[in-house]
């Protein structure tokens, strides 16, 4: 080693001049991490590195200059450019300079071994080494050091890989002048994708796109250097940063306060970060103080004096936007409807850190038809601000959802510059909007695309018709053979991906053997192959509403791990033996080799369950083998669920629905909310109490790096919400620990049997209290942390389904390892994976950030086919002839009874449990104005006369309105706006009340816009106050006795088939055809209500007799209200659930 | 300004070496003709300069001690030893800290009831400051000693280890000194592995502990050959010398 000292002078605070004298070692040792090395050993296995390593099978190194690596970051993170050596004379730039950015960028890539990109520490090898020459500028040093680097590059390879120098300011020629070399290019950008990638339009336009904005950066800098120092400008309000210095300090010092920012959903003009816990949460209003932070970012905030100091709005916003983004936020709505007491509020000083990211957005309306080629776009999700880009044809644009990114954002700037990446393709529609959600959750293409590399297709098994695949005798006898046990598994319709079957058998003496068996996926997967990078960087399926993004290349997700029936699989299987009461006696774990009996489907299993002894789709030879078993099932799991439940395992819920399709056309034919069954229970049981044993077992083998899942107990004051709730029906619950809110939420649901969707809904409030879980590597935590809230467990993990999550192929691995002791893995460097407890702390971020990102995007999903649905029923079949969009076509009414989930300002949350929807009512219009349709008002009078047809229409204004948030809004109608119609209604009531968890009618509407995604309103039609009975009889059924809107013709048709039902449904269809006849069905309604009035509770109870006789499965949906939906905490099952503590943020 | 890398994902350290590899250490004994003994130590650029005077009698005939004799140690910083020029009153703690610290870690080892009512002086002088100055005081006073013939059970290595980033290194410098980096210093006889001299400020996690230790002790190890090549050497050459 040589030792040398780099010597800088450097001016100090207190403007002295000082020199500073850093010693450097110059080594030998630097490896080339390329494939080829020609050395032997190869010179990076000489030095202990985690690195990629440069391939072999393409021989151009590209070395990218500091110019490039700057501003072409982007062009660079392309997955298609491989082999990219980065020098660590541009990185120490990066850094000095301050663009961590882009240093963070750089770094990613180099990590990804896909990329097979690597870091070079050329400032450290000897050879390498450049010293500054007298009167030589930087750059021009910099530029020596990487042509020095290529040329030993090309020496230490012997000649045997070309190297590109990517620059965009120096040329061919001046490399030779340095070094005499062969072999080494220089190429501008444009240049290198010409030669190499010449029909990847993808990457010229983003060079394009790229260049542009840097070209728009130099002019600015430009104008701005010719009119000094400009410090506050332009009208914009924006101040300077601090120095990062001060800002440090500041914090430090408790003066300023750091945090990441975050924009309320709901509203747009405010912000916040999270302060310490003095403090709490610190409110940014406005757009100056918010000083051109964008949401997520890392700011610095200083506080207003108190005087200044506002209380965070409770309105519910009338930007259709604004309301969009309001739901998927429930976080933030717990927080938000605390009582008026004033919040600390600050003005953001300094940014730490930026967060921006491509964002999906639309050319602003009209935009293309002006002249120039600067442009605002408008990002989908409103809380992001417009940006301006710069594209020479706009036109193009037009109506074009496209990728942006946002370069900077100049002090004197209203808005954030950005610049344009590509387009995704027409606003609105399916694939486009589909794609717009897989982006902004930061889906990866290759996911998308559903493609995987040629290397880890290599890698997979061969199964093909004519060559199928056979299980390796060799490996068979290593496994545990179950092949002649009962296995059967238990799933969805057309489930593609079987990840869990069971096993059940009595074994005398009152005995038990019961057996999990998980797909062995890491026998397939080994460690650290390509198809395991891939699987690692994809974290999880994606599940949307209309398709999904497997993890895993589908001959394995479908076929060879997917625990098909009649064919032999491998397996991780967990048996044990049970008492008679279902205690453990013994546990087995180990690989086995099985053979399914049946693939059963939900239903199937839940009749067999029912004491049918043949179901449909099933031969009656297989369920006479299968009964017993599906029975023995369930009566042992029911023991072990009753156990964990006087534990604390809360139940919960949320609004779950599933999609149906028409097959034609694609178009959406029905809305299904989940229909929970017991079988689902049962199987969730026995999932879990797999993966409880697994976590176990892996703690034992791992103390340090074990992959589990915990889930912290819920923040006390996140319970606000649920507690005002439930005080407003006269309960009271207590949230001191699990057990206690299991037990207060049961007494509710006991003590208001007939009102369903209450508890529901208490029961969603209770899940949005709940935070997140989360994984985490045992040895980042302290044992006490481990617990599972939800489920009440100590351990827990994730390792029943290793086909769509990489978590669990971990925990498999784990297992094995665990399992075989001290036997050496296939490569030492795996098993230090598993073991080493920091590396599992950062794949269990990873996961965690990569599964709240897919269950993010599929709530979008929902939410999107939410509205189309809603686009379907109210789009007025006239407009269609006219030629599409007619805006002079009224939209057709599509009503719905619903229930009222929050209350605001001005107006309410709807939630309508047929369709899961949630959307708002207004009562004051934006304008101020409050109003109420007539026919509101009559139905809370009791003895209000027939009703005409259309006095939802008619709206009285001028009223009075007094909120008492959360729990009450009332309306007050002054007699002289009532003005003609008081004459014609003598006995109308004057003030209508509406309380949390009233019943309501609403019609669901569709607020338009171009460049956000459309939203669905309400608005009122009439209370429903006293159809409580009623309604509440039967979830999905309520409407279909009236049935006064289309699609209560689906769900009839769905649920009753009994001949006077189909009569009715013939009605309903004319009604659908002939919206004139609408009318007619809604005075039935009325008529109905004041039946329901006049029977009361009684009436309720007949009707669900009645019910009750008609079909007896329903009687048992009925009979479980409050089923489990809990495996919202718990999301193994293979709805897609939202896991209900992810759901709020 | 964000903070730079102490430790980068390619595994090197802000100047180059790799976590568990010294500085460059150049000793020499003999250096001043006054003293009875004296060492010069460099750990890269951190330079001490060691003089050993006595045993001889002592000043203060309060603190004579009819046993064995007593060690006085006298710490000194130059003003110019780092970038910025800052005088050092003598009297500041810091620097009678360190001074004791290295007092008490040679207490147990110079056999100091040979010399009954006498002194032993040690004076230690920071020329230049670039991080683990206790260690290089520690190092350059064992050297000092033998050079000046005084009795010692074993030499006195010292070594810090710290936690950098993700990993134990030893040896840090100045940079890596100053950004809160927690540092072990040790002390260590290496025939006996026994250790003298423990000392820590900053936190530092338990179960790096061990880890942090492990790398110390090897540390001390390396000390141990290139100072005693040193003293070797030189003793080869004075017996050359005396031989003619």
């Amino acid at each position: 080693m040589l030792r040398k000292e780099n010597v800088h002078f450097r001016k100090t605070n207190k403007n002295t001049v000082v020199k500073r004298v850093r010693e450097v070692y110059l080594r030998n040792d630097i490896p080339c991490l390329s494939t080829q090395c020609p050395k032997e050993p190869p010179c990076h296995e000489a030095v202990k590195v985690e690195s990629s390593l440069l391939s072999a099978e393409q021989n151009d190194y590209l070395i990218p200059d500091y110019s490039v690596a700057l501003r072409y970051v982007e062009l660079l993170e392309q997955e298609e450019l491989t082999n990219i050596i980065f020098t660590e004379t541009i990185l120490q730039r990066l850094q000095s300079e301050d663009k961590s950015r882009t240093y963070k960028s750089l770094r990613q890539v180099a990590k990804d071994p896909r990329r097979r990109s690597v870091v070079f520490s050329n400032e450290h090898c000897k050879e390498t080494n450049v010293l500054r020459e007298p009167e030589e500028s930087i750059e021009h040093r910099d530029w020596r050091a990487l042509v020095q680097t290529a040329a030993w590059y090309r020496r230490h390879l012997h000649g045997s890989a070309n190297i590109i120098l990517l620059s965009e300011e120096f040329k061919q020629e001046d490399v030779l002048r340095i070094d005499d070399t062969t072999g080494i290019t220089v190429m501008s950008l444009k240049e290198y994708l010409t030669k190499f990638w010449p029909k990847t339009a993808v990457l010229h336009e983003l060079l394009a796109s790229l260049k542009e904005a840097i070209l728009e950066e130099d002019l600015e800098n430009q104008t701005q250097s010719s009119t000094t120092s400009k410090k506050t400008s332009g009208g914009t309000g924006y101040q300077e940063y601090k120095p990062l210095s001060e800002l440090e300090a500041g914090v430090k010092s408790e003066r300023f306060f750091q945090g990441v920012m975050r924009v309320r959903a709901n509203h747009r003009d405010q912000a916040f970060i999270r302060g310490d816990a003095n403090i709490g949460e610190i409110v940014i209003v406005g757009s100056e103080h918010r000083n051109r932070a964008v949401h997520g970012d890392v700011v610095v905030v200083e506080l207003l004096s108190k005087s200044s100091w506002v209380a965070p709005s409770t309105h519910i916003s009338y930007n259709p936007e604004e309301v969009h983004a309001a739901a998927e936020d429930e976080e933030e709505s717990s927080s938000r409807v605390r009582t008026r007491e004033v919040k600390p509020t600050g003005r953001v000083v300094g940014i730490m850190s930026r967060n921006w990211q491509p964002y999906v957005a639309t050319l602003q309306e009209g935009s293309e038809q002006e002249a120039g080629s600067f442009h605002l776009v408008l990002p989908l999700n409103p809380i992001i601000p417009k940006i301006r880009i710069r594209h020479h044809d706009a036109k193009v644009l037009a109506n074009q959802r496209i990728v942006v990114r946002i370069d900077s954002w100049p002090v004197n700037s209203q808005y954030p510059n950005g610049h344009y990446v590509r387009s995704i393709g027409p606003a609105h529609d399916l694939d486009t909007e589909i794609s717009a959600i897989l982006i902004e959750h930061g889906i990866s293409v290759s996911q998308t695309t559903q493609g995987f590399s040629e290397g880890s297709l290599k890698e997979m098994p061969v199964n093909t018709p004519e060559r199928p695949w056979i299980a390796d005798p060799a490996e068979l006898s290593r496994r545990r053979d179950l092949r002649n046990h009962t296995i059967f598994s238990i799933d969805p319709p057309n489930c593609q991906d079987i990840d869990d079957a069971i096993s059940i058998k009595e074994i005398g003496n009152g005995q038990i053997e019961f057996g999990v068996h998980i797909a062995d996926v890491s026998y397939f997967v080994r460690e650290n192959s390509l198809t395991d990078l891939e699987a690692r960087a994809r974290g999880t399926t994606v599940y949307l509403s209309d398709r999904r993004f497997d993890m895993l290349p589908k001959v394995l997700s479908e076929q060879l791990c997917s625990l098909r029936h009649h064919v032999d699989r491998y397996a991780m299987s967990v048996m044990w033996t049970l008492d008679s009461e279902a205690n453990v006696l013994t546990t087995w774990y180990g690989r086995s080799v099985i053979r399914s009996a049946c693939e059963m489907e939900y239903e199937q299993a839940q009749g067999l369950l029912n004491g049918k002894d043949v179901v449909p789709g099933l031969d009656a030879k297989t369920c006479k083998q299968l009964k017993p078993s599906v029975v023995l099932l369930a009566k042992t799991m029911r023991k072990v669920r009753a156990r964990r439940m006087a534990k604390g395992g809360l139940e919960l819920e949320s609004s779950e629905v599933k999609f149906k399709f028409k097959e034609e056309d694609g178009g959406i034919s029905d809305i299904l909310p989940k229909q929970p069954l017991e079988v689902h229970q049962i199987i969730e049981e026995a999932m879990v109490m797999a993966n409880g044993y697994v976590a176990q077992r892996i703690y034992q083998g791992f103390r340090e790096s074990a992959m589990l899942r915990h889930h912290p107990p819920p923040i006390e004051s996140h319970f606000k919400m649920l507690l005002r709730a439930a005080e407003s029906k006269g309960f009271s619950i207590d949230t001191t620990s699990n057990l206690a809110l299991a037990n207060s939420l049961r007494e509710c649901a006991a003590k208001s049997e007939n009102d369903i969707e209450f508890i529901k809904l208490l029961k969603t409030m209770a899940t949005m209290a709940m935070s997140e879980a989360s994984y985490i590597s045992s040895g980042s935590f302290e044992v006490s942390k481990y617990a599972h809230y939800g489920l009440a467990l100590d351990f827990y993990t994730h390792f029943t389904s290793p086909i769509r999550r990489y978590a669990d192929l971990v925990v498999h691995r784990q297992l094995m390892s665990c399992l075989l002791g001290s036997t050496p893995q296939t490569t030492d460097n795996s098993s230090d994976f598993l073991k080493n407890g920091l590396k599992m702390e950062q794949v269990a971020g990873h996961l965690n950030y990569k599964n709240r990102e897919s269950k993010l995007a599929q709530k979008d999903s929902t939410e999107l086919f939410q509205t189309l649905y809603v686009l379907q029923k109210t789009r007025n079949p006239a407009a269609i002839e006219n030629g599409g969009d007619d805006p002079e076509a009224e939209d057709l009414p599509f009503m719905e009874t619903g229930i009222v989930s929050e209350i605001r300002e001005n107006g309410f949350f709807v939630f309508v449990p047929r369709f899961g929807i949630r959307g708002p009512v207004y009562l004051k219009e934006k304008s101020g104005e409050i109003s109420i349709p007539l026919s509101a008002l009559k139905q809370s009078g009791a003895a209000a006369a027939a009703a005409g047809g259309n006095d939802h229409l008619v709206t009285i204004s001028g009223c009075e309105m007094d909120t008492d948030l959360m729990t009450q809004i009332s309306v007050k109608v002054p007699p002289q706006a009532l003005g003609s119609h008081a004459a014609s209604l003598p006995n109308i009531s004057t003030l209508v009340q509406f309380r949390l968890f009233d019943k309501v009618k609403v019609a669901l509407r569709l607020k338009k816009s171009l460049a956000h995604r459309h939203t669905i309103y309400m608005t009122l039609i009439g209370l429903d106050h006293q159809s409580t009975a009623t309604a509440s009889s039967g979830t999905g059924k309520a409407g279909s006795g009236r049935g006064a809107t289309p699609i209560k013709g689906h769900s009839g048709r769905l649920f009753k088939k009994a001949g006077e039902q189909l009569k009715q449904d013939e009605v309903k269809r004319i009604a659908q055809q002939d919206p004139s006849l609408a009318p007619l069905q809604q005075r039935d309604l009325i008529q109905g209500i004041q039946e329901g009035q006049q029977q009361q509770k009684k009436g309720g109870k007949n009707s669900r007799k009645q019910q009750q006789a008609a079909d007896p499965e329903e009687v048992y949906y009925q009979s479980r209200p409050e089923s489990s939906l809990y495996n919202l905490i718990e999301s193994f099952d293979r709805f897609r659930i939202v896991e209900s503590n992810e759901s709020p943020s | 300004m964000s903070r730079a890398e102490l430790l980068s994902p390619e595994g090197l350290r802000i100047d180059g070496r790799r976590p568990a590899e010294l500085r460059k250490i150049t000793s020499t004994t003999c250096v001043l003709s006054q003293a009875d003994g004296s060492a010069y130590l460099e750990h890269g650029n951190t330079k001490v300069l060691a003089a050993v005077y006595g045993p001889r009698e002592a000043r203060h005939r309060a603190l004579v001690l009819h046993d064995r004799a007593i060690l006085n140690v006298e710490l000194n910083v130059a003003p110019f030893s780092t970038g910025e020029r800052r005088r050092r009153s003598k009297n500041d703690k810091r620097l009678l800290e360190m001074a004791s610290f290295v007092k008490q870690t040679f207490e147990p080892v110079v056999i100091a009831t040979l010399y009954p009512r006498s002194q032993i002086d040690i004076y230690l002088q920071v020329i230049q400051h670039d991080g683990g100055t206790l260690q290089a005081c520690i190092n350059a006073t064992t050297m000092a000693l033998i050079d000046a013939g005084i009795a010692m059970t074993d030499y006195v290595c010292a070594c810090t280890a710290g936690w950098v980033e993700r990993e134990a290194a030893i040896d840090l410098n100045y940079i890596e000194e100053s950004s809160d980096t927690s540092e072990v210093t040790i002390a260590m006889l290496p025939k006996s592995s026994k250790i003298t001299l423990t000392q820590m400020e900053s936190r530092l996690h338990v179960d790096k502990l061990e880890e942090v230790f492990r790398l110390a002790g090897e540390g001390c190890k390396q000390m141990y050959e290139v100072m005693d090549k040193t003293i070797r050497d030189r003793a080869e050459d004075l017996a050359r010398k005396m031989a003619v």
